[in-house]
C-alpha cells in the first residue's frame, strides 16, 4: 500500500516509468492536461495543503471505503444476529428434547428398580417358577434395555454402590446431549465414560475434549456427582452432573435392593 | 454475555477473512495494472488500503472477543504466541501467524511507509499472500461454522475470486522478469 501523497514527493529510487505514471496521475487529480504546472518537474514537490483545491478528496475512494465499512459492519451484525437466533432455536429444541428424555429416564429408573426387585425375588425364591415372576423379569429387562440403565452384577459394598456398569440418563443442554456411563468395582467408581457429548460444531468438540477428561478425573476423585464445574464448559458440566447422578442413583438402587 | 461474544467472534472472523481476500485481490489487480480505464488507479489503491485497514480492525475485534469469551478459554498467550494453545494448537498457530502477517503488511504501509526502498517494502508486502492463506486455513480448521455448506461455498468462491488476480500478477511478474535483460 502506497500513501496517497507518494507521487508528490521527490524520490530518486522511483524508476522513470513510475515517475511518468505518477505525473499523469497527479495531472489528472489537479484537473486536467491544461494545468499550467503540468509540464514542469515541480509536480513532484509537495504542495502546501493551502494550495490544494478545496474540492479535493482526502481519499480517492472515499465513497467506496464508506460502503465497504458499512457492508462489513452490516454483514458482521447480520451474522451475529443469525447465529444468535439459530442458537436460540436450537436451545428451544434441546429443552424440549431434554424434558422428553427426563421423562424416559424417570420411567427407566423405575423399571430398573423393578428389575432389581424381581431378580432378587427370583433368586430368593430359588425355584421361582411362577409365571408372574417370569413376566415381571421379562418386562423389567425389556424396559432396562430401552434406555440407559443396565446394571450388571450385584455385589454390594459399604460405599452403597453395587458393582456393575451403569449408564446415566441423557441430559440435553442447548449445545447437545450428554450421557455418562460409570463402572463400579468393589463399591468404587473405577471408570467413567462420556457416551455422548455435544458434537454439532467445532467449538463444542474443542471445549468437550478439554472438559470431559477433567470431569472424569474429578468424578474418580470425589466418587460422587459433587464435583467442581470446569471453567468454560458450564453447560457440559451441568449435564454431565445430571447424567452422572442418575447413574450413581442406579448403582445405589441396585445395592439397596440387593441389601433388602 | 459469553454467548454474544462467541457470536461476535465468529462473525468478525468470517468478515475479516473475506476482507483480507478482497484486499489481496484489489492489491494484486492494482499491482498488475489490471484495473481497466473506467476507474482511476488511485481509486483501486485507496480501496485496497481501506480494505486492508478494515481487515485489521475486524481481526482486532475478533481477537478481543475471542479472548473475552471465557467459554473458549483462550489466554493471551494463545492469542499472541504461536503454538501456545492447549488444544487445536496447529489451527490456532495459523491464525496467530496470519494476524502477525496482516499487522506487518498494514503497519509497514500506514501511516507511512516504513521502508526506504520500494523493493524492501514490496518484499514485506508479499507477506499478505501467505497471511491470507493462513487466515483461510485457520478459519476452515477452527471455525465453528466451517462445517456448514454455506461457509464452505462462500470460502471457496472468495478464494476462487482471488485466483484470477493472483494468476495474472504472477504471469505479469514472470513476463517482466523475462523482459528485464532486454530493457537494460
Amino acid at each position: 500500500m502506497i500513501p496517497m501523497d507518494t507521487e508528490l514527493r521527490p524520490n530518486a529510487s522511483i524508476d522513470p516509468l513510475m515517475q511518468e505514471r505518477l505525473a499523469r496521475l497527479a495531472e489528472r487529480r489537479t484537473g486536467g492536461a491544461g494545468s499550467s504546472s503540468s509540464s514542469s518537474g515541480s509536480r513532484h514537490t509537495t504542495a502546501p495543503s493551502a494550495q490544494r483545491p478545496a474540492s479535493r478528496k482526502r481519499h480517492a475512494a472515499q465513497g467506496s471505503r464508506t460502503a465497504a465499512v458499512m457492508m462489513s459492519v452490516g454483514v458482521a451484525a447480520g451474522l451475529t444476529g443469525y447465529f444468535q437466533r439459530a442458537d436460540a432455536a436450537a436451545a428451544a429444541d434441546a429443552a424440549a428434547a431434554s424434558s422428553a428424555t427426563a421423562s424416559v429416564a424417570t420411567a427407566s429408573t423405575a423399571a430398573t428398580t423393578a428389575t432389581a426387585t424381581q431378580v432378587l425375588a427370583t433368586s430368593t425364591a430359588s425355584s421361582g417358577s411362577s409365571g408372574a415372576t417370569d413376566t415381571a423379569v421379562q418386562t423389567a429387562t425389556d424396559a432396562a434395555n430401552t434406555d440407559a440403565a443396565i446394571a450388571s452384577a450385584a455385589t454390594v459394598s459399604a460405599t452403597g454402590l453395587a458393582d456393575g456398569t451403569y449408564t446415566g440418563a441423557t441430559d440435553t443442554n442447548k449445545w447437545g446431549p450428554v450421557q455418562v456411563q460409570i463402572t463400579v468395582s468393589g463399591g468404587v467408581i473405577t471408570d467413567v465414560t462420556a457416551l455422548q457429548t455435544p458434537s454439532d460444531d467445532g467449538k463444542s468438540v474443542r471445549i468437550n475434549n478439554q472438559a470431559v477428561p477433567i470431569l472424569v478425573s474429578e468424578t474418580l476423585a470425589a466418587q460422587s456427582a459433587d464435583i467442581d464445574s470446569v471453567s468454560g464448559a458450564t453447560y457440559t458440566t451441568d449435564s454431565y452432573k445430571v447424567s452422572l447422578q442418575s447413574a450413581i442413583d442406579l448403582a445405589k438402587a441396585t445395592a439397596q435392593q440387593a441389601a433388602a | 454475555m459469553n454467548d454474544f461474544l462467541g457470536y461476535v467472534t465468529r462473525s468478525t472472523g468470517i468478515v475479516a477473512t473475506l476482507l483480507m481476500l478482497a484486499s489481496l485481490a484489489w492489491g494484486l489487480l492494482f499491482s498488475a495494472r489490471e484495473t481497466g480505464t473506467r476507474l482511476r488507479p488511485a481509486w483501486w489503491l485507496d480501496l485496497h488500503k481501506g480494505l486492508g485497514g478494515l481487515a485489521m480492525v475486524f481481526t482486532g475485534i475478533h481477537l478481543v472477543t475471542a479472548f473475552a469469551d471465557t467459554d473458549l478459554g483462550i489466554s493471551l498467550a494463545t492469542v499472541f504466541v504461536p503454538g501456545a494453545a492447549g488444544y487445536e494448537s496447529t489451527a490456532f498457530t495459523w491464525g496467530v501467524l496470519a494476524f502477525y502477517g496482516l499487522a506487518i503488511v498494514v503497519f509497514s504501509s500506514w501511516p507511512k511507509l516504513l521502508f526506504r526502498t520500494r523493493r524492501t517494502w514490496r518484499a514485506v508486502h508479499l507477506l499478505s499472500v501467505p497471511a491470507t492463506v493462513l487466515a483461510c486455513v485457520h478459519a476452515y480448521q477452527l471455525g465453528s461454522d466451517a462445517g456448514t455448506p454455506a461457509f464452505r461455498v462462500v470460502l471457496v468462491l472468495a478464494v476462487a475470486a482471488v485466483m484470477y488476480p493472483l494468476a495474472f500478477r504472477v504471469i505479469n511478474v514472470v513476463a517482466k522478469t523475462r523482459q528485464a535483460p532486454t530493457r537494460s
